[in-house]
């Protein structure tokens, strides 16, 4: 896929504010089931997505510090909120707010992960890209072993300073419509 | 949501049917038309074509019939609590692979809507109100249902949020309280002291004033003796005045019999030449012991006046003795008063020094007592902004009285020294609370009642030292 992607002429694409991207991934984050309206917007039909692994749709412009986090967090059995850029099949871009949980059958054994993509709202995405490419820049002077953690830690520690944990960041970050919680 | 939405199946079943008839027409046909020999090769022919047909049919209808069992499985599931389960694969399925995308998209929703549910719910039964249902994407009822129980999250968290203040309240009150009632004694019982003081310094004073009236009485005294002295003082200069005078008499009289006696002398010796000579003649000597005897009276009277001087003389001399023993007794009674005098301005000074005393005494404990009100008006304030959750309008003011006039009055004493630790802990003890009550996320009670709890036996310390400090300074 990368081999057709040109930069110059990636566009920005959009979730519609009434759409949700739905996907599953088994346990070790292979893709099991993704919904009609992600296969529109990232353009892949079923037969290229299933059985291959969810970073199949990872921006460059993403941190690796804040898949470290998420891996983090759902290993320890809590949901994770992220927003998340991602590439389409044919190089343009569309961010997202990604809501990750551990899925577990009935016997309560982890069976994979379930993911819901929201549409963030502008005001999330300016505040995330300052902050992302800080990382990315940190990450590129540090090598691939260490970097993801050390990003990571920096992002916790620059949130710890602002009072907040990494959740009630982003929570934040949702325009007041998305969530009808006021913060108590 | 728009699918493609072709009448996939339908057009198929067409197909089949029209295939089936046509068969059917030629099969009636050839047994009408052709002849026997040809019949039964082209009869045999649309047989095998037939069954090619049914084969054909069966192999294309049993991926759908699979992807059907899928559905019915995937239902069962659901209908089970298992909501997971997604149809995949349904490429070229028609009306059936769109009955399973829209299976997919509802379970989707219905998963994504008990995610957030049971999310939300679960984060609540561990105290933390801020992960919200959001209702974001999901349709009609589901974002409805999910905006509902984000409003009973809500309650939920404004109750408990009530409760918590509640229970805090009664719990600092029940702290507060006693250590209120006790600080208020303590205050009482300065004023009491101080009372008691002052009622002392009244009846000191009034002593001195009664001790000074006595003094003015004895001063007066005083003036009249002195007044009396005086007068005494002139009565003998006047009578010995007089006394002068009267020996100056005394001389003259002396001078005059002095003359009598010479004239007296020289008559006599007159009188015996005058009667030597003549006898008959001596009627001259008649005319002259008649002036002897006239002298003689004179002399017999000048003698009287002498006499009578001296006895003058001699009462005037016990009157002036008597007036200078009066004085003497006078200027005894003055060196008396004097001396009470003495002894009374004595005690006037020893009494103002007590006094003096005193009154500084009271003044240390007033001050003292305004520190101690002070702070317990600052331990008021920490506790009010605590249940309000509201950040200290009040600085504390025994931080700045320790630093300025606190210093000059009882720097020297020891218990002066602990104060500032131990108000510095209070200090430091009410920033933790207020930072422990102002973290709106969660109220830690406890946390605040054990800060509050050790801030009170500080503040006890505070006003234990100060009291100190006041016992020492006036130890002497």
């Amino acid at each position: 896929m990368a081999s057709q992607i040109h930069p110059s002429q990636s566009r920005e694409v959009q979730l519609k504010e009434d759409e949700l991207i739905v996907t599953k991934t088994d346990s070790t984050g292979h893709i099991t089931y993704a919904n009609r309206v992600f296969m529109q917007l990232a353009e892949y039909p079923e037969s290229e997505l299933l059985g291959k692994p969810h970073n199949l749709i990872r921006h460059p412009d993403m941190p690796r510090g804040v898949y470290r986090l998420m891996w983090k967090t759902l290993q320890a059995g809590r949901e994770f909120f992220g927003v998340v850029k991602n590439y389409t099949a044919s190089g343009n871009y569309y961010w997202v707010l990604a809501n990750v949980t551990p899925d577990y059958d009935s016997k309560n054994k982890l069976e994979g992960y379930f993911s819901v993509r929201r549409p963030p709202g502008r005001r999330a995405v300016e505040t995330v890209i300052p902050i992302y490419a800080r990382m990315c820049q940190l990450e590129s002077t540090l090598n691939k072993a260490s970097a993801p953690d050390a990003s990571m830690e920096w992002l916790l520690a620059e949130l710890d300073k602002q009072g907040h944990s990494y959740e009630s960041f982003v929570l934040s970050l949702l325009d007041p419509h998305l969530s009808t919680g006021r913060s108590a | 949501m728009a699918r493609r939405t072709s009448p996939f199946l339908r057009t198929r079943l067409g197909f089949w049917l029209i295939g089936f008839n046509v068969l059917t027409i030629c099969t009636v046909l050839a047994s009408l038309l052709l002849p026997d020999s040809w019949r039964l090769a082209v009869e045999v022919f649309l047989v095998l074509l037939s069954l090619l047909l049914s084969g054909m049919i069966w192999l294309g209808s049993g991926r759908i019939f699979t992807v059907l069992n899928t559905l019915h499985e995937q239902l069962g599931y659901a209908c089970d609590g298992e909501l997971h389960h997604r149809a995949s694969r349904t490429r070229d399925m028609g009306e059936v692979g769109l009955v399973a995308w829209e299976l997919n998209d509802f379970l989707d929703l219905v998963e994504t809507y008990f995610k957030e549910i049971n999310t939300s719910f679960r984060r609540v039964s561990e105290n933390d109100y801020s992960r919200r249902p959001l209702s974001q994407g999901l349709p009609g009822m589901f974002a409805e249902s999910l905006q509902n129980v984000d409003s009973a999250i809500q309650a939920m968290a404004d109750n408990d949020g009530y409760i918590r203040k509640n229970r805090l309240s009664s719990q600092l009150a029940a702290l507060n309280n006693p250590h209120l009632r006790h600080n208020l004694a303590s205050n009482q019982n300065d004023l009491t002291q101080i009372s008691t003081a002052m009622d002392q310094v009244s009846s000191i004073t009034r002593d001195t004033a009664s001790t000074s009236r006595d003094s003015l009485e004895s001063a007066t005294l005083l003036t009249g003796h002195m007044d009396t002295i005086a007068g005494s003082v002139v009565s003998m200069n006047e009578a010995s005045t007089a006394l002068a005078q009267e020996w100056t008499g005394i001389e003259s009289s002396l001078a005059a019999i002095s003359a009598i006696a010479d004239q007296t002398n020289l008559l006599a010796l007159n009188a015996a030449i005058e009667a030597a000579r003549a006898g008959e003649m001596g009627r001259g000597f008649a005319v002259v012991a008649d002036e002897v005897r006239k002298l003689a009276e004179r002399s017999k009277d000048t003698a009287h006046r002498v006499q009578s001087v001296l006895g003058s003389l001699s009462s005037r001399i016990s009157d002036m003795h008597a007036r200078a023993s009066e004085a003497g007794t006078v200027a005894a009674e003055v060196k008396a008063s004097v001396e009470t005098f003495h002894q009374r301005f004595a005690t006037l000074a020893e009494q103002s020094d007590t006094v003096l005393g005193q009154v500084q005494r009271v003044r240390d404990m007033s001050q003292v007592s305004l520190q101690k009100v002070g702070h317990v008006m600052y331990k008021q304030m920490a506790y009010h902004a605590i249940e309000e959750g509201a950040g200290l309008p009040l600085s504390n003011d025994l931080t700045s009285w320790c630093q300025g006039e606190g210093r000059n009055s009882f720097g020297a004493t020891r218990a002066f020294g602990q104060l500032a630790p131990a108000d510095e802990r209070v200090g430091k003890g009410v920033e933790l609370a207020l930072s422990t009550a102002s973290n709106k996320q969660t109220l830690d009670e406890d946390a605040i009642i054990q800060h509050m709890r050790v801030l009170e036996q500080d503040s006890a310390q505070i006003l234990q030292l100060l009291d100190r400090m006041v016992e020492e300074k006036h130890l002497h």
